[in-house]
């Protein structure tokens, strides 16, 4: 009985003290809400893991400590798997993420760089809503869901001007308003850092974005002896054959040399012409400056003997738009009506003028031959998902073998019209940048594509005889890419002051070090013709005082402990 | 042997291999990850990617999906990989040639390699160091990680002395016309040593553990004693009596290792670049390329499956003793 009433007595005092503390911690919550807003809660940072890019992950760290040091934030890190980081980006699902944005070709012009990633016709835009709530839609890629009204003037504007001058100015103007609305920080650009054996090849011809990535490359270097097998290297399979299906960079890679253009964007970043003799915009049904007269190479023949015609380009055209290429439809859509001339000529008119179409259109849509995908849009369920075992184009190099994942083997065209160096080209995937690395240095690769090889091994690597590392300027740049249209992100004040806290410099110097150039616009000085010099102007200096300073004007404060909540 | 038995035994696999089907198709659909991701590239607007989406089938009921997928199978088609764009057959009966080359051979070595170092650790352990030294030796080789012997045998006869290419089936540019091409040449034969050699270095220690012990236990019996008084060598004891009754469960393991080996080789296919299933189960794992992951996990485990049914029927072909139990 006793030691009963001794066990209440317990109970109760316990329970006393417990209201007491929750009493007095309520009262301290109570009291720190008079004085501060609502938290910041915790943001995720969407990170790729980091054996897929150990610098993008301390580049992401060093953003990450710096922030939550001085600015009281929480960023933690969300790991995802490449492939489904790019999806949730897609879903608006992320509150911010770090992306390098490859310099591709079709990416110098301004136009379509701005029209795939800041253009959007609604507010809370992303890749996958829903038509009925964004029935203009959007960017493919606007994956902060940046929207202005204003960029989209200056957007289709720039669009139909063809005078150099003139749309400059306009691209500045964008530029500069990407850069004062912060939908992205653009932190740098690094440089393409690819290594090469110079024991079989030499005189490299370098592309910016491309590295010895490109055509020009491959058809144009230059053999040291007898041996003209040129083998290639890179850490990323062919994902397709299919010219039609084709979705990556490396799949891109590999039809310029099997397939080919009207026109190709050359060393320095413009559109040539190419398999297009002639091609002229002229006024057209839908206004001045609408079509485009287009006359063929009357030599070119596809890899099976047979002549490149305008039915060819007129067919692949048509066959885009109806079985709706999934790289192209987009652009080729822009093609209302064709016409065919001529054997060898064609126009095109499009719904408007558009300055970008050599260098978006004519630049990236590969010629199929007429013979053999007619009868594949007739006898195939889903013809863009044609297998495409034994391609035929009209290319640089013929097809020989695709062993899938390992090796693909091309031969040179014998009746290509113009001059092309290596008789074999083998290019062979590698599971690593080391192993990449180490083929290189025993002499089983002769040039490395794709994604620039990591600092450190190509360092280590260079030292060796006949090894080289290639460095080239690069349009491509990465970058933190926030969800505009989620608080705090929506806030002009925060992103200023995380800007501000920034370490740019500190970062390029411990991942980048000679490997990277500053740039903080998407328009970067690697793309010499479009970027704006005005552009470092506009960015914020390393200065968290100041930051902490943009933070307090606008009504943020800080608690006990230091956290940073919004303003009340 | 007893019909029934073997009509029972065969029932019971066929019924394993459905549930199998069943349980791997849903856990990769339940799998967390969009398999559209690898195949959505940004260029598309949603109406492209909806229209993808219904030709891969992936916009219909996971009942419906389910359904097709058996339906398929039953025709030997395991469906298109989403990001290759080709038949998944194509892209995986070539790799299972691969593997089952590489595995085999490093089996049989491993396996024979194994066998004849349990008996000779039996015949030596008079020499207690020397029997004390390979159980050592066999100990390490097991519980190194693949991955560690892989790497530092690359390190040392591929990177440093150039004896071994550093990885692949052949010589970068080999182009092969035929099986005989792909698999017979002193290139290929090259390329295939190292890996085989550390494949084999990790699976030699079963049968090397298990004749081992199972010859220990076969040493005090009874039939032996007139061995010995018949004035046989303790060398033919060893070999003609012993080491064939000890034989049995390493037959067992060997065929039910052949099975997990198959499946089993992520790690020295990746190491070596070797294109076979393992390597390509990660690739195409991380691509969420659904089609070929569930025909390479099927396979897998189908050969595993097998190898345990197998297994069964050899162990009754071996021992009479199996084959009267059963027969009853």
């Amino acid at each position: 009985m006793r030691s009963m009433k001794r066990v209440a007595n317990l109970f109760r005092l316990l329970f006393l003290l417990a209201l007491i503390v929750t009493t007095g911690a309520g009262h301290q919550l109570w009291a720190a809400n008079q004085k501060n807003g609502k938290l910041v809660p915790t943001q995720k940072f969407l990170t790729d893991p980091q054996g897929y890019s150990a610098a993008f992950w301390e580049v992401s760290q060093i953003a990450m400590d710096t922030w939550n040091k001085e600015l009281g934030t929480d960023f933690k890190r969300q790991v995802e798997e490449h492939d489904q980081l790019i999806r949730k980006m897609f879903e608006g699902d992320y509150d911010l993420g770090i992306l390098f944005i490859m310099g591709s070709p079709v990416r110098l012009d301004p136009g379509f760089l701005f029209n795939t990633f800041f253009y959007a016709t609604c507010p809370g835009f992303y890749n996958r809503i829903p038509r009925d709530r964004c029935p203009g839609g959007g960017g493919a890629l606007n994956f902060p869901g940046y929207f202005s009204p204003e960029f989209n003037r200056l957007l289709k504007a720039q669009d139909q001007v063809f005078d150099y001058e003139k749309r400059k100015k306009m691209t500045d103007r964008m530029v500069e308003m990407v850069v004062q609305d912060r939908p992205v920080l653009v932190l740098f650009s690094p440089y393409m850092l690819h290594l090469m054996n110079t024991k079989r090849w030499k005189n490299e011809l370098g592309m910016p974005g491309e590295g010895l990535g490109s055509a020009w490359n491959v058809m144009g270097i230059e053999p040291t002896g007898e041996d003209k097998v040129l083998r290639i290297g890179s850490t990323y399979a062919v994902p397709s054959i299919n010219p039609m299906a084709v979705r990556r960079t490396q799949g891109y890679r590999v039809m310029d040399l099997i397939y080919d253009k009207l026109f190709r964007v050359d060393l320095e970043g413009k559109a040539v012409k190419w398999m297009a003799k002639d091609a002229r915009i002229v006024d057209g049904i839908n206004g001045p400056k609408t079509s485009v007269k287009i006359e063929l190479r009357p030599d070119l023949k596809f890899h099976d003997g047979k002549p490149v015609t305008a039915d060819d380009v007129l067919f692949t055209i048509d066959f885009a738009k109806k079985f709706k290429a999934p790289d192209l439809y987009n652009y080729v859509k822009r093609v209302v009506k064709t016409e065919k001339t001529g054997k060898y000529s064609l126009t095109l008119h499009l719904d408007s003028p558009w300055s970008g179409v050599f260098h978006v259109l004519l630049s990236k849509m590969y010629i199929l031959p007429e013979h053999i995908w007619s009868k594949v849009a007739q006898k195939e369920k889903e013809p863009i998902l044609w297998s495409n075992p034994k391609p035929v184009g009209s290319g640089p190099f013929k097809f020989v073998s695709w062993d899938k994942g390992v090796q693909l083997v091309l031969d040179r065209n014998p009746n290509y019209f113009s001059k092309v160096n290596p008789n074999r080209l083998v290019r062979v995937k590698y599971e690593s940048m080391e192993m990449l690395a180490a083929a290189i240095e025993r002499g089983e690769i002769d040039i490395q594509w794709g994604e620039p090889m990591v600092a450190a091994i190509a360092e280590r690597v260079a030292r060796k005889p006949q090894v080289k590392a290639v460095k080239l300027p690069n349009h491509g740049f990465v970058m933190f890419t926030f969800r505009c249209a989620k608080a705090p992100y929506n806030d002009p004040a925060f992103m200023e002051a995380l800007e501000y806290c920034l370490p740019r410099d500190l970062i390029m110097k411990r991942v980048y070090p000679n490997i990277a150039e500053k740039a903080v616009s998407p328009i970067p000085p690697g793309n010499k013709a479009w970027h704006n010099p005005g552009d470092v102007k506009l960015a914020r200096p390393f200065d968290p005082k100041k930051a902490r300073e943009v933070l307090k004007s606008a009504g943020y404060t800080w608690d006990e402990k230091g956290r940073l909540c919004y303003p009340k | 042997m007893s019909t029934r038995y073997l009509l029972a035994r065969t029932g019971v696999m066929l019924l394993t291999l459905a549930a199998l089907l069943a349980i791997q198709f849903f856990i990769f659909r339940l799998m967390p990850g969009d398999p559209t991701a690898s195949i959505l590239a940004g260029g598309m607007t949603p109406e492209i990617q909806a229209e993808l989406q219904r030709l891969w089938g992936l916009d219909k009921p996971l009942a419906n999906q389910f359904i097709d997928y058996a339906l398929n199978l039953l025709r030997l088609d395991f469906g298109i990989s989403f990001y290759k764009n080709v038949p998944v057959v194509e892209v995986v009966l070539p790799r299972l040639g691969n593997t089952l080359v590489f595995m085999v051979t490093a089996m049989i070595w491993a396996n024979v390699v194994g066998a004849f170092l349990g008996v000779a650790a039996v015949a030596l352990r008079r020499f207690r160091v020397l029997e004390g030294l390979m159980l050592f030796v066999g100990s390490v080789a097991r519980a190194t990680p693949l991955f560690v012997t892989g790497i530092l045998l690359i390190l040392i006869f591929s990177y440093y002395f150039e004896w071994f290419p550093l990885g692949g089936m052949h010589k970068v540019g080999t182009v092969h016309y035929s099986l005989w091409d792909k698999y017979m040449s002193l290139d290929f034969l090259h390329h295939l040593a190292l890996p085989t050699l550390v494949a084999g270095i990790f699976y030699f220690t079963t049968p090397f553990f298990v004749m081992r012990a199972s010859m220990l236990s076969h040493l005090k019996d009874h039939h032996l004693s007139l061995a010995r008084a018949k004035g046989a060598p303790p060398t033919w004891i060893l070999t003609r009596h012993v080491a064939r009754n000890a034989l049995n469960p390493v037959i067992t393991t060997t065929v039910l290792s052949l099975g997990f080996a198959v499946g089993g080789q992520v790690v020295v296919e990746t190491i070596f670049r070797w294109p076979g299933l393992g390597s390509e189960l990660v690739f195409s794992t991380l691509r969420r390329d659904y089609p070929v992951v569930q025909a390479i996990f099927f396979l897998i485990s189908s050969m595993v499956i097998l190898m345990n049914y197998l297994a069964d029927l050899i162990y009754l072909l071996l021992d009479p003793r199996v084959r009267y139990e059963q027969g009853r």
